[in-house]
């Protein structure tokens, strides 16, 4: 223990010059604006950087990347708030919560709780990598196939109860969750590269691409249905739709930090176990955290009606996956996130190839690197964010929304193009904004279908890979603890809220008005 | 009129000498090159590192493209689309020209681009765990043979060479290993060090890390030559195998592109690799092996394995053209 206390104080002595403390607030502010511009994604952001990183400093270039995958975490919840449109799937599940919160005249409580939440759950990952690094590695090496295949069934079909309380409701959640599974299967099936649904174009070879397609359900229908709504009779401006709003008081601070607090504790240990699974990804530690929160709340809580815990939980939760990520990647040299693989570029780039091997070479960069990651959080929370989203409230009290809309498409349309420079992909984009906006129209909601969607691919590769392993045989499923466990998990979540909800007669929970757009 | 007929015999001039200028004076502005895979990869920091040398010798930048997707074939495609004009090019791994044509249709035929060079050759180690019983390749196989089927091995994709190396070896021994496709070589080496497969056939740089923490143990390697990683494991050749698992990176032109600009191209690679910080980054920091071979050579080599690979390939089902 004493001895990462030495290496932690090498490693700051070593990071902490002026230089990256700037690329640090460079990058933060980068992945802030990448993160709230709905159609730029802060990985997008990475990606386009990460060639120019090649001329800098190494610890530089590292911290500018660290500063935009930080930022860009958060800044998702910023237009989530805002508008109802998540800058970031991850902050979808934000949106449950933040964007009623603020229609009640509450932008700066909502703003803020996920700002804080992302804070915590981002500190508490931080301190975890330093710390269980090791261990934690370990086990999410002895995962294999079956037992991913198993978690991300379960994590589905408890996406799937969480979501309204009627039959109705969780058939439609299933169906969502076939319709985003299906797309996924779109392109070169990923194990034997045959081609499946492709209808002979080549465009499409490479399936529907990811952030496109998210960007189009999360984004473009809902400007689709806020145009309508524009159309119909004219809104004016943020601030007219928002009858008056209510200061955040320190009173009332102190209120929602005694509320959230069990939630952002159990948010941010969950949110960073997940994030050292390679694969699982922040959107669904975020969901995963939300369905906590509001499985283990009381009855009168008020959960898609801005309850601070639906703001909180999710928030901590997709900010505690961010450096738990990393944990694959400094221990073991395997990138476990599109981020982190981003992350293992910068390190290739600058001659240096992540991994056990660097943690005993080189200590100083591996723990300068921890203690950048630990300063990024407050250092990008309080000299960036907090201005920023003090910045975005005036500018959106008087922006009109007639306006605001075209830029948002515009926004998407740039960023769809720049992620493959490819202009079939717009057509692609569009379609998929019209399929958005049917079912929203239908009342089924989106983030099943987006979660399904990111998780689709990882479920086939696991499933297929399970079965190669046991050369066909279906035992595997239940032969390790783990799989079996999660499995019953499955269907008993599924089995006890379509139980719960014909029990009763009446539902328990009240059905949120935004599942139902 | 005579003002007219020295414009006219100045203009015939003028295009008499433009057409060879064209070559002579190649390249004129900044040429496109394609990078099959994504950015931070090896192929890609190698590819950075060689390029301003190559710019430095051919007077104009070079813009450097990451198109990946389907094994690299995205990056071709669209290549052999491009106008033969000497200022598009891409880096190609073997598969996209010689494995990938033979297992599902695409948009180009390889061998009708315009091969300029190949830089170098990727090394092919075979891993197991540390703490796995077997100590030689031999005793692996001599358990594969007594327990059909029970020896897996990790893949970066189903007919990848590091897939078809194996499996070459599997058909020879007459033992049954099965292949388990993972993304990429870092989750196949995570597969081996959880122990969810037995072995893993690599490239070395993604196992470098897990192998010098103590990881992992070196059985053989599946390329041609001894690699500095792992000095004393021997080559397939060196155990009396005929075999060598080949892959190279190489650059390549769509078709039509005149010789000259292929060969300018082709020297400033040359010039590229010759300089003591290239050499010094691949052998350090890369663990690649510069290895150049001229355009010719390179057709050549392609060609070969063309039927090599395509034997194995059809041995395990996967020819399909």
């Amino acid at each position: 223990m004493g001895d990462i206390f030495s290496h932690l104080w090498d490693g700051a002595i070593f990071a902490l010059s002026l230089w990256n403390i700037l690329a640090i607030v460079i990058g933060y502010a980068i992945g802030i604006v990448a993160g709230a511009i709905p159609g730029v994604m802060a990985v997008t952001a990475m990606v386009l950087i990460l060639p120019y990183t090649f001329t800098l400093e190494p610890l530089f270039a590292i911290a500018l990347l660290m500063g935009i995958y930080k930022g860009g975490a958060y800044a998702g919840s910023i237009t989530a708030t805002l508008f109802n449109i998540p800058g970031t799937p991850e902050a979808a599940a934000t949106a449950l919560d933040s964007y009623p919160m603020f229609k009640q005249g509450m932008q700066k409580r909502s703003l803020e709780i996920a700002l804080w939440a992302s804070v915590f759950g981002g500190t508490v990952s931080n301190f975890l990598l330093v710390f269980t690094a090791p261990p934690l590695a370990e086990v999410a090496l002895r995962l294999g196939p079956s037992e991913i295949a198993a978690l991300i069934l379960f994590s589905l079909t408890a996406v799937i109860t969480l979501l309204g309380d009627s039959r109705m409701d969780i058939w439609k959640g299933f169906i969502s969750i076939t319709l985003g599974l299906m797309l996924a299967t779109v392109g070169l099936d990923n194990m034997s590269a045959s081609r499946r649904y492709v209808f002979g174009i080549e465009d499409l070879d490479n399936g529907v691409p990811f952030v496109l397609t998210i960007i189009a359900l999360l984004a473009l229908s809902e400007v689709f249905i806020q145009a309508e709504k524009v159309g119909g009779f004219t809104l004016g401006n943020a601030a007219e739709a928002v009858s008056k709003i209510i200061p955040y008081t320190w009173k009332q601070r102190w209120l929602d930090l005694k509320i959230c607090l069990k939630d952002l504790i159990r948010s941010s240990l969950v949110g960073s176990l997940l994030g050292a699974l390679p694969g699982i990804g922040a959107t669904t530690a975020a969901f995963v955290c939300y369905g906590e929160a509001r499985r283990s709340a009381k009855k009168n809580a008020r959960f898609g009606d801005g309850d601070p815990r639906g703001i909180a939980a999710p928030e901590a939760g997709n900010n505690a996956v961010a450096a738990s990520s990393l944990i694959p990647l400094v221990t073991l040299g395997i990138p476990g996130s599109v981020a982190a693989a981003v992350m293992y570029g910068a390190f290739m780039i600058q001659g240096m190839i992540p991994g056990p091997m660097l943690m005993m070479e080189h200590p100083e960069i591996i723990y300068g690197l921890f203690v950048l990651l630990i300063v990024t959080d407050f250092l990008g929370a309080f000299v960036v964010a907090l201005p920023f989203i003090s910045v975005v409230q005036k500018i959106f009290k008087n922006l009109n929304y007639s306006l605001f809309f075209p830029g948002v498409v515009v926004c998407c349309v740039v960023g769809v193009y720049a992620e493959e420079f490819n202009v079939f992909n717009l057509r692609i984009f569009l379609a998929l904004g019209f399929v958005g906006y049917i079912m929203r129209k239908m009342g089924m909601s989106i983030p099943p279908f987006i979660l399904a969607f990111i998780l689709g691919p990882i479920l086939e590769r696991n499933t297929r890979t399970a079965l190669l392993l046991s050369d066909g045989s279906p035992m595997i499923f239940v032969q390790s603890p783990i799989t079996l466990g999660l499995l019953i998990l499955a269907v008993a979540a599924l089995g006890w809220s379509l139980w719960r909800k014909t029990r009763g007669g009446k539902s328990v929970l009240e059905v949120p008005e935004e599942f139902k757009h | 009129m005579k003002k007219l007929m020295a414009v006219l015999t100045c203009c015939l001039a003028l295009a008499l000498v433009a057409v060879p200028a064209l070559a002579k004076d190649y390249p004129t502005k900044p040429i496109t090159a394609y990078i099959p895979l994504s950015a931070g990869g090896t192929t890609d920091v190698f590819v950075r590192t060689i390029a301003p040398y190559m710019e430095k010798y051919l007077g104009k930048p070079l813009i450097l493209v990451n198109k990946p997707g389907s094994g690299g074939a995205v990056a071709i495609s669209t290549l052999s689309k491009a106008k033969p004009d000497g200022y598009t090019f891409s880096w190609a791994n073997l598969p996209t020209l010689v494995t990938i044509p033979q297992m599902r249709k695409l948009t180009y035929d390889p061998k009708e681009l315009v091969y300029i060079a190949s830089p170098m050759h990727y090394d092919y180690i075979l891993y197991v765990k540390k703490d796995s019983p077997y100590n030689s390749l031999k005793e692996l196989i001599d358990f594969a043979r007594k327990n059909p089927g029970a020896v897996s091995y990790g893949t970066p994709g189903l007919g990848t060479t590091n897939h078809l190396g194996v499996a070459w070896l599997a058909n020879h021994e007459k033992v049954k290993m099965t292949p388990i496709p993972f993304k990429g070589n870092p989750k196949s080496v995570a597969a081996v060090l959880g122990g969810h497969v037995v072995a893993c056939n690599t490239s070395t740089t993604a196992s470098v890390s897990a192998f010098k923490g103590g990881k992992l143990k070196a059985l053989a390697i599946m390329s041609s030559t001894r690699i500095p990683l792992t000095p004393d494991t021997k080559t397939l050749k060196e155990m009396g195998y005929d075999f060598a698992q080949f892959s190279c990176l190489g650059a390549v032109f769509p078709k039509g592109t005149p010789e000259a600009m292929r060969k300018k191209i082709e020297e400033a690679i040359k010039y590229a690799l010759s300089q003591p910080d290239v050499q010094k980054k691949a052998k350090d920091e890369l663990y690649i092996s510069i290895d150049f071979l001229d355009g010719k050579k390179y057709r050549e080599l392609c060609d070969q394995y063309w039927g090599i690979w395509g034997g194995v390939l059809k041995e395990v089902g996967l020819k399909k053209f």
